[in-house]
């Protein structure tokens, strides 16, 4: 046991020193340069004009979550869920850079749908927009862009849901 | 559904696919615990909720998650708990100097890696309301994490505990825990107060309540232990008070700041190693902690891993950086340390590899990050995979830079010098001893075999078998006493053997396994096994004949086996060998020959039974060969006669068993065409035999069990039968 040398410690000591000088470096420049993409998940409820889609214009809530740049989003409808706080199936990805938000995805038709005919179980789903400013106060955060269903595109407004349940996916 | 059914379902599912993976990666030489880990991911998002959505909302809707995280949490709680208990002052006995430095580079490269990786990270995968310094400590803390109970077990499995790597590789963990743990007790404090000030009081607090632990807290527990030892009992009073502890400890570090973990990990660490006390109290903890509540945490912490996440390339990218610098950062800083401190390479790169193991304890760490939402889902994920990915690769890369034959050179120094050309002309019969107690039999009938030449070597060996991959026995320390245990009793066993002079033949291996049947095998050839001889017991459950290990090393060992169904043999006058021309057969004649010659006083008789359907078969022109090498007084008491017979020839053969002392058979030659069984005539010998028995299964061609009593060079041999 001769830890206590003066080389060992001379050693230790060095070495701590590197790493809390390079930890102390790094996190200055983090701290002062980096900035992480701002928090939109939650649960937003659209405002459809489905009926220009594909007939409906039912309650239908986006559920985003986020891990800085890159979101994982899922369209539910209440209505068709056998319990409201099933977890939900994140089918839709994409970025959020530049408040800027690009979704796409597959997403059972009959969850936009409700007098659909189609056989196809899954319709794509193009969501793109701009999210204001975030303002937990207030609890306004809207989400404001177009939805593209296969070929048609409607314009979409969708406000974020006061936090009522934190869910575990 | 009423949510305490919901809750039951899902605990038989849980259960029963955790316990069915673990054994399926044990099947592939891999941790219990990544089995387990994967379970709780198929369970998730990642498959069920996948395949089937329906299925996994109805199987784990949110109503229930509350409840499962309470008693997940609880089996962490318990399970720190034990991780503190096994954390013993007697793992720092390898070359401390050495250990401390190395286990402090293996930290501190990895940090700083994953320091310079969250400046990658940071702005892609994390929300916005984490702060940078939070983010880098805490992808710092990931990165150093090395597992130190699940590497314990992988070196115990390995038989590596006592070898120079293995006492390092476990002190260097038990160094790394510690340092590990106190990273992320700051980490949390840091995250908590979002500022490196902010969590000095925090840091203050868990000082003094380490301090207090560590002395009052320690004087306590070591009342405890002496009132243990003066009942020389766990009573449940005292069970209570040691859980109240555990659960009071959780509490104050949750209050403090940092997390419940810590103060769970901290009684177990503080308490005395009463090597009593300590195996009573994990062996009452461990069944329901690892079997029914720790599944749990695996399958919670399953629940947020969505491997679905990565689906672009982009994100796979960024993925296999941070199982990169998780790699190697932990193995160059290794590997440079230890080469740094004049350890060679091959063991250094072991080093490197086994202090990737990563396992549970990066698990656990992860799931606080979550949490604490200084991690996002996708870059849980991503961790999630590395430590699968670490983990796994640990048993594969060990045994591909530290082969297990090295290791056991490592390990016994006076069996390297056996691997010498000279040594390779040894006859060595390979003898598993399941009961010390109750197989004198077969220790004797295995000398017998050897003969009384120096160049043959009975090896009794004994497996002390860890059934249970994280159970506290399978710890190196507790695996130590259970070998010591079972080396007593072997000791034993050959000293009672006479006469003295032929123990000196005996070289007993005592060692643990997790697959007798597999490592019996193993070792057979590591040790290039003329003969296995085993014993045979009668089947406890079923009708099979090779029900149990018999049959599974009968069917694993690639060496020639012998089967002994023991009558109360006393000593070997008279042998029969019912001889029919088969592979076996031929094995069965070789050792009643090699008997014969190291027996003065042993009659042979070769018998062959013809009957109207079965007309006798010739002796081979090998046994004809050897019968012309022998001495006349050798030759003179073989007796090969043939017999006619109406009676079926089996019942033929049992009547003449009644006359002999030994009875040697083949195995039919259809043995392996059936699961569990020797074949229909060697099975009814079994049953129907009056004499003792032995039944022989030909593996090796090659292996020649009369070379070296008959001084011809197994190769001449067979140049001559060609």
């Amino acid at each position: 046991m001769n830890h206590f040398q003066p080389k060992s410690l001379a050693f230790y000591g060095g070495a701590i020193a590197f790493v809390v000088g390079l930890f102390g470096v790094v996190t200055s420049y983090g701290e002062a340069n980096l900035k992480t993409a701002q928090s939109i998940g939650g649960e937003y409820r659209l405002n459809l004009p489905v009926s220009e889609l594909c007939g409906g214009g039912k309650p239908v809530f986006l559920s985003i979550q986020q891990s800085g740049v890159y979101v994982a989003a899922a369209l539910t409808n209440p209505a068709l869920a056998r319990s409201p706080s099933i977890s939900k199936s994140m089918t839709l990805s994409g970025q959020w850079q530049n408040q800027r938000l690009s979704l796409a995805g597959q997403v059972p038709v009959g969850v936009l749908c409700d007098n659909s005919k189609e056989a196809t179980p899954a319709i794509t789903v193009k969501i793109e927009g701009a999210i204001s400013p975030n303002q937990p106060s207030t609890q306004s955060t809207t989400l404001t862009g177009t939805l593209s269903l296969d070929a048609a595109t409607a314009p979409l407004i969708a406000q974020r849901q006061p936090v009522s349940q934190e869910e575990v996916k | 559904m009423h949510i305490v059914v919901l809750i039951l379902i899902e605990l038989l599912v849980v259960i029963g696919l955790s316990r069915l993976m673990g054994l399926g990666f044990e099947r592939i030489k891999q941790p219990l615990v990544i089995g387990e880990i994967v379970a709780g991911i198929m369970l998730g998002p990642s498959l069920l909720g996948w395949l089937a959505p329906t299925w996994k909302a109805a199987l784990f809707p949110v109503e229930v998650l509350p409840s499962l995280e309470v008693l997940a949490q609880i089996g962490l709680i318990f399970f720190m708990f034990l991780i503190g208990l096994e954390l013993n002052p007697k793992y720092l006995r390898g070359n401390l100097k050495i250990a401390v430095l190395i286990s402090h580079v293996s930290i501190l490269v990895p940090f700083s890696l994953g320091c310079l990786l969250a400046l990658l990270l940071y702005p892609l995968v994390s929300n916005g309301d984490v702060s940078f310094t939070a983010f880098a400590l805490f992808l710092g803390a990931a990165m150093s994490i090395t597992a130190f109970p699940v590497l314990a077990r992988i070196i115990t499995e390995n038989n590596l505990q006592n070898s120079r790597l293995g006492t390092l590789a476990l002190t260097c963990a038990a160094v790394d825990d510690v340092t590990a743990w106190c990273v992320l007790a700051l980490a949390i404090a840091v995250t908590r107060t979002n500022s490196m000030a902010g969590a000095i009081p925090t840091i203050l607090f868990s000082s003094l309540y380490i301090a207090g632990m560590v002395t009052i807290g320690r004087q306590f527990l070591k009342n405890l232990s002496k009132y243990y030892d003066r009942k020389g009992k766990l009573p449940q009073f005292l069970v209570a008070i040691i859980y109240m502890g555990v659960v009071a400890s959780a509490l104050i570090t949750e209050v403090i700041g940092i997390h419940f973990i810590f103060g769970a990990f901290l009684l177990g660490a503080v308490m005395p190693k009463n090597a009593g006390l300590t195996r009573e109290l994990a062996e009452k903890t461990e069944d329901f902690v690892l079997v029914f509540l720790l599944p749990l945490f695996f399958a919670y912490s399953g629940l947020k891993t969505e491997v679905g996440l990565l689906n672009s390339p982009d994100k796979w990218l960024l993925c296999l950086a941070v199982v990169g610098v998780a790699i190697i950062g932990k193995y160059v800083g290794t590997y440079i340390a230890a080469r740094v401190s004049g350890i060679d390479k091959r063991e250094s790169a072991a080093l490197g590899w086994l202090m990737n193991t990563r396992g549970l304890t990066e698990l656990i760490v992860l799931n606080i990050g979550l949490e604490l939402k200084v991690i996002s889902p996708l870059l849980f994920t991503m961790l999630v995979i590395m430590a699968l990915v670490t983990t796994f690769m640990t048993s594969p890369l060990l045994e591909w830079t530290y082969p297990k034959r090295l290791i056991r050179l490592d390990v016994t120094d006076t069996e390297a010098a056996e691997t010498s050309p000279e040594a390779q002309q040894i006859y060595r019969v390979l003898v598993p001893v399941a009961n010390p107690k109750t197989q004198k039999g077969l220790i004797n009938l295995a000398l017998a075999i050897a003969g009384t030449r120096p160049n043959a070597i009975v090896h009794p060996l004994s497996l002390v078998e860890i059934q249970e991959n994280y159970a506290f026995a399978s710890m190196p320390i507790e695996a130590d006493r259970l070998v010591e245990q079972r080396r007593i009793q072997i000791d034993s066993l050959v000293q009672s053997i006479q006469p003295p002079e032929v123990r000196a033949r005996l070289r007993p291996i005592v060692r643990v396994s997790s697959d007798i049947a597999r490592e019996t095998s193993r070792i057979a050839a590591l040790d290039h096994t003329d003969l296995v001889l085993v014993g045979w017991h009668r089947p406890a459950f079923d009708q099979n004949r090779l029900g149990g290990r018999v049959g599974q090393i009968l069917s694993s060992a690639r060496a020639d086996v012998a089967v002994f169904v023991d009558r109360g043999l006393q000593q070997i006058c008279k042998i029969l060998v019912p001889y029919a021309p088969s592979l076996h057969d031929e094995l069965g004649l070789e050792l009643a020959l090699r008997l014969l010659m190291n027996g003065e006083h042993i009659q042979l008789q070769v018998l062959r039974v013809t009957s109207p359907e079965t007309p006798a078969g010739e002796l081979s022109r090998e046994f004809t060969e050897v019968l012309a090498q022998l001495a006349p007084s050798v030759r003179s008491r073989i007796e090969t006669p043939i017999l006619e017979t109406y009676l079926d020839p089996l019942q033929a053969v049992v009547d003449h068993s009644v006359t002999v002392d030994l009875t040697i058979a083949g195995a039919s030659r259809a043995w392996g065409s059936e699961r569990q069984t020797l074949g229909r005539y060697a099975d009814a010998l079994v049953t129907q035999c009056v004499s003792s028995l032995l039944i022989t299964r030909k593996y090796s061609q090659v292996t020649s069990h009369l070379a070296s009593v008959l001084d011809i060079h197994p190769n001449e041999s067979q140049v001559e039968q060609l």
